[in-house]
């Protein structure tokens, strides 16, 4: 196992090296000038072209290729990544400031995709073909096939709207102004609901909790629905293996073969799939973020891509590129555990 | 079982926190959901509607406009509004007094002093941030649009950047640097015992408005804590290295402590910011305790902010107004005549440095060239494009009405002469288009983005007709419309980056010289931004008929020139002349005291936060 994981760690900065690399083919497609324009936070500058000159120098714009991919790797290892114009700062500080709230959601949103997800797959299978399969199928189907944003605004309307349980934003007035201001609050986390628990404040993490829920909901209804899909087709195969059989014959109750035989063995490639679901859940904030008014990377990226800010961008894509690759390292680790004959491969 | 008792638990505790409907939410605090977050809390910086309205509550002015009136004047930091009458102006309006209030506490604890007025204006001056609102003082001080005009003048350089090494100023340009402060700014406002006086080099009649409008120019700033901040430490020669700096790297850019109602608590960029009443506050505390202004882009958001009562306020576009008029607990104030309008640009030079807005940069039909809009028949066949009446009909729900050029309904000089208006006719759009370019633009397309505020939706409507109409007519006129946050957006004009963007202006003082200049003069806050060969055609043809309407007194007179300079605007296309907004103001009737000024930052949407409670 031990072997296994060096393994992969040595594989790491081979990968980090190709997917630096190819973000800066595309970084190179600009003209230096457009390159520039990542690094200056007033675009008046580019009017100068004494001044431009001088930071083209700086930033190694006009090296060749090789040597201006070093250069660029040094500053991104400095944490230089640029002036976000849509965020008004430098990239690294938006990604800083906006990082935690995204987390916080995606954090919250695994519970109910894996435990819903998962749930409804195996009782979906068991249940192979009858009205509760039916209806569990439909509704996975619409929750995929659904375009996020309405049913964003759906959840919006009937929490917020009609019921006004569920507000957007982040906090509500009364919390932000304790929070943000620091009045007997601290921000160990900037994770809003784990510092209210470590700052004993209750109402805090009620708020905060309030806040997360419509997002959450919306998020993670299109993604349990996938994972959905799959435990069931996987429970489906595992339940008509030899051996689900044999356990049968020997007359095993139905609910030791379902959730002690067939629901482990299936469950091996949903854990997988449900890796990198949940990693590529960081990218699929954005339309929650924006329709729930969310202050998170996604709400951010989506703003920046908008207004073609192109430092914004790629460093929300850096900071994706980093997530996958250490997320499907992870992922590789726990499967191996999982499931012994991948490490002996 | 677990599962249930969970979820009942977890659905009690969400009923339990949610609101009740119909009580007064957050007492103590108006909420305001609006687009658009501020650029600076700077305010020598300010010039936009966004920062002026954080300004325009944590700062205050000598004097301010009273109530609705935009002639009439109230002492505020001053003790009396300067008038011939009361011996405040003299020499034929080239002196203006004002005794300064004594006892006045800035939010830090400082006291005011007439220094503090002084350092406030001088500083505001040798400032003079590009694109920036100080022009306004000092060409009623100094004669002159600009301070480099005062340098260049004095050191007898061409260009202010000349004397430069760098950030350095050479050294042979020290000393006449040195008089630029000694022997032109520190001229213009002295203090003399209680009282500071200015001293105008020329007869100036909008200066009170000017000095009135808070927000902005005319706020008073403390001289020790912004010293103590970075900002000018008061010497004469050092000013040039506190000149046009970048605007985050100004001292002042994300603090602020003003003698205002309301203290800056808290400023998350295009998020919120939070403000706490000042209880020291010379005219007693305000009646409401924070203030929150959310910047929500989306409109059901705000709605259902605006709905639940969880926002007061909420900046509601024309096109929205039914969904809100009628809704229970709401109040809609409407048909509120505007000093403000909304222009689409077209920029003779646009500048191609790194610009990915104009493709590739030629007129090959995968973009256009840096000086595309320079072709009057382009100018002309854009103006023919826009359906002017459908979109008033149709967006602003008939809430806005035409302007033939860049004056607004109200003011001196403003006709509704049909001629000076163009009308929604493809045809004509077609035939222009083809004679543009000597047909190249018609045979070849374009392809170029179009620039709105993200969240202004009205504007947004604007961008997608043009786009839609340009199609139409050929489908190879590609136009993407863009929406880009409004502090981004103000610096991307002003590199003249934008090939085609779309903005308004509120006005500073209700004179058409604060709309003439802005809009078409060589060195105006938006046409300056058009590129070299339009300031030389402005200076030729334009400028000249500026000068002489602000210099002349006799209304008849400077009507008919304004009028001619219109006519200017319209025969050459300068600019697309949407509409002037007719306004309206929307809040929870829990809230008292709102009044409507048509110059305060922020109206009508928005509030003067101090004259505000709310109760049932």
């Amino acid at each position: 196992m031990i072997a296994y994981i060096i393994r992969r760690l040595l594989l790491l900065p081979i990968i980090l090296i190709g997917v630096t690399f190819l973000i800066f083919c595309m970084f190179s497609l600009l003209s230096p000038m457009e390159r520039l324009a990542t690094y200056v936070n007033d675009p008046s500058t580019l009017k100068n072209p004494q001044a431009a000159e001088r930071i083209i120098e700086k930033y190694h714009l006009n090296d060749p290729f090789p040597l201006g991919y070093i250069q660029w790797v040094k500053r991104i290892a400095k944490f230089d990544l640029g002036w976000s114009q849509a965020a008004n700062q430098p990239v690294w500080d938006a990604i800083c400031q906006r990082f935690p709230a995204t987390l916080e959601l995606v954090i919250y949103s695994i519970v109910p995709v894996i435990l819903v997800g998962i749930w409804l797959g195996v009782i979906s299978a068991v249940h192979h073909n009858d009205i509760i399969d039916q209806s569990i199928r439909v509704t996975a189907i619409v929750g995929w096939s659904l375009p996020t944003f309405i049913f964003g605004l759906l959840v919006l309307f009937v929490f917020y709207g009609i019921l006004g349980w569920l507000p957007p934003g982040r906090l509500s007035t009364w919390a932000q102004d304790i929070v943000y201001t620091g009045t007997n609050f601290h921000s160990y986390t900037h994770l809003v609901t784990i510092d209210a628990l470590l700052n004993g404040n209750i109402p805090i993490f009620v708020d905060a909790l309030r806040h997360l829920c419509a997002p959450i909901i919306t998020l993670s209804y299109v993604y349990w629905a996938f994972l959905l899909r799959i435990a069931r087709s996987s429970m489906l195969d595992t339940l008509r293996k030899d051996y689900i059989r044999t356990a049968r014959a020997k007359g095993v109750d139905e609910h030791t073969v379902i959730h002690k035989h067939a629901e482990r063995n299936a469950l091996i490639p949903v854990v997988t799939i449900a890796g990198m679901l949940i990693i590529g859940m960081l990218g699929g904030v954005v339309v929650a973020e924006t329709v729930f008014t969310y202050p998170g990377l996604g709400f951010w990226a989506a703003t920046a891509a908008q207004q073609l800010d192109y430092g914004s961008v790629i460093g929300f894509a850096l900071l994706f590129a980093l997530i996958m690759v250490v997320g499907n390292l992870v992922v590789d680790v726990s499967y191996a555990f999982i499931d012994p004959r991948v490490r002996l491969e | 079982m677990k599962f249930k008792i969970f979820g009942i638990m977890l659905l009690a505790l969400l009923v339990s926190t949610s609101f009740a409907f119909g009580a007064v939410k957050n007492p103590d605090t108006i909420v305001e959901a609006t687009i658009g977050g501020p650029e600076t809390m700077d305010p020598h910086w300010s010039y936009d509607t966004a920062s002026g309205e954080v300004i325009y509550h944590t700062y205050d002015c000598l004097i301010a406009y009273k109530g609705e009136s935009l002639s009439e004047f109230v002492p505020m930091l001053a003790t009396e509004v300067p008038s011939a009458k009361n011996g405040l102006i003299k020499d034929n309006g080239l002196t203006y007094i004002f005794p300064i209030r004594k006892g006045v506490k800035f939010q830090n604890g400082d006291i005011l002093t007439p220094e503090d007025v002084e350092y406030s204006f001088e500083r505001g001056m040798i400032f003079d941030r590009s694109g920036g609102p100080v022009w306004m003082l000092l060409e009623p001080l100094c004669g002159v649009g600009s301070i480099e005009e005062v340098a260049t003048k004095v050191t007898g350089v061409e260009n202010y950047g000349d004397m430069f090494d760098g950030d350095e100023l050479k050294p042979e340009y020290k000393d006449a640097m040195t008089k630029v402060y000694t022997d032109y700014v520190d001229k213009t406002v002295e203090v003399d015992g209680d009282k500071v006086i200015f001293h105008l080099a020329q007869p100036y009649a909008p200066f009170l408005n000017i000095i009135s409008h808070g927000g902005s120019w005319g706020s008073i700033i403390d001289k020790k804590w912004s010293i103590a901040q970075g900002a000018w430490d008061g010497k004469a020669d050092t000013w040039w290295k506190y000149h046009d700096p970048k605007c985050e790297e100004d001292p002042l850019y994300a603090t602020a402590n003003g003698t205002g109602a309301f203290m800056l608590k808290k400023w998350i960029p295009e998020e919120v910011i939070m403000l706490e009443r000042f209880n020291d506050y010379w005219q007693g505390p305000a009646k409401i305790k924070n203030v929150v202004i959310k910047y929500v882009n989306e409109w059901t958001t705000r709605k259902l902010m605006l709905q639940t009562g969880d926002a007061d306020i909420v900046y509601v576009p024309n096109q929205y107004m039914d969904e809100v008029t009628g809704m229970e607990g709401v109040r809609v104030v409407e048909d509120l005549p505007t000093l403000q309008n909304a222009v689409s640009m077209f920029p003779w030079i646009i500048n191609a440095e790194g610009n990915p807005n104009i493709g590739s940069g030629k007129l090959d039909g995968e973009g256009i060239p840096s000086d595309f809009f320079s072709d009057i028949h382009v100018r002309k066949g854009f103006s023919y494009l826009f359906p002017y009446e459908l979109f008033i009909d149709k967006i602003q729900k008939g809430r806005a009405i035409r302007n033939p050029g860049p004056l607004v309904k109200g003011l001196l000089g403003y006709s509704d002469d049909p001629s000076l208006f163009y009308n929604f006719n493809l045809s004509k759009a077609t035939e222009e288009f083809k004679k543009a370019w000597d047909g190249k633009l018609w045979e070849k397309g374009c392809k170029f983005n179009i620039f709105y505020n993200a969240g202004n939706d009205v504007r947004k409507a604007a961008c997608d007709m043009i786009a839609a109409y340009a199609r139409l007519i050929n489908l190879k006129f590609k136009l993407t419309p863009v929406g880009v946050q409004w502090s981004s957006y103000l610096k991307q004009f002003l590199s003249e980056k934008l090939p085609f963007y779309t903005i308004g202006w509120l006005a500073d003082y209700p004179d058409p010289h604060n709309w003439i200049p802005t809009y078409i003069g060589s060195s105006g806050t938006y046409s300056a931004y058009f590129g070299k060969a339009y300031g030389e055609f402005a200076k030729k043809n334009i400028d000249p008929l500026i000068d002489k309407a602000i210099k002349s007194t006799d209304p008849e007179e400077r009507a008919k020139l304004y009028k001619e300079l219109v006519k200017i605007a319209h025969d050459q296309a300068i600019s697309l002349y949407l509409y002037q907004p007719i306004g309206h103001h929307v809040e929870r009737d829990w809230v008292k005291g709102w009044y409507y000024n048509a110059i305060m930052p922020g109206e009508p949407a928005g509030a003067d936060f101090y004259s505000l409670s709310k109760s049932e």
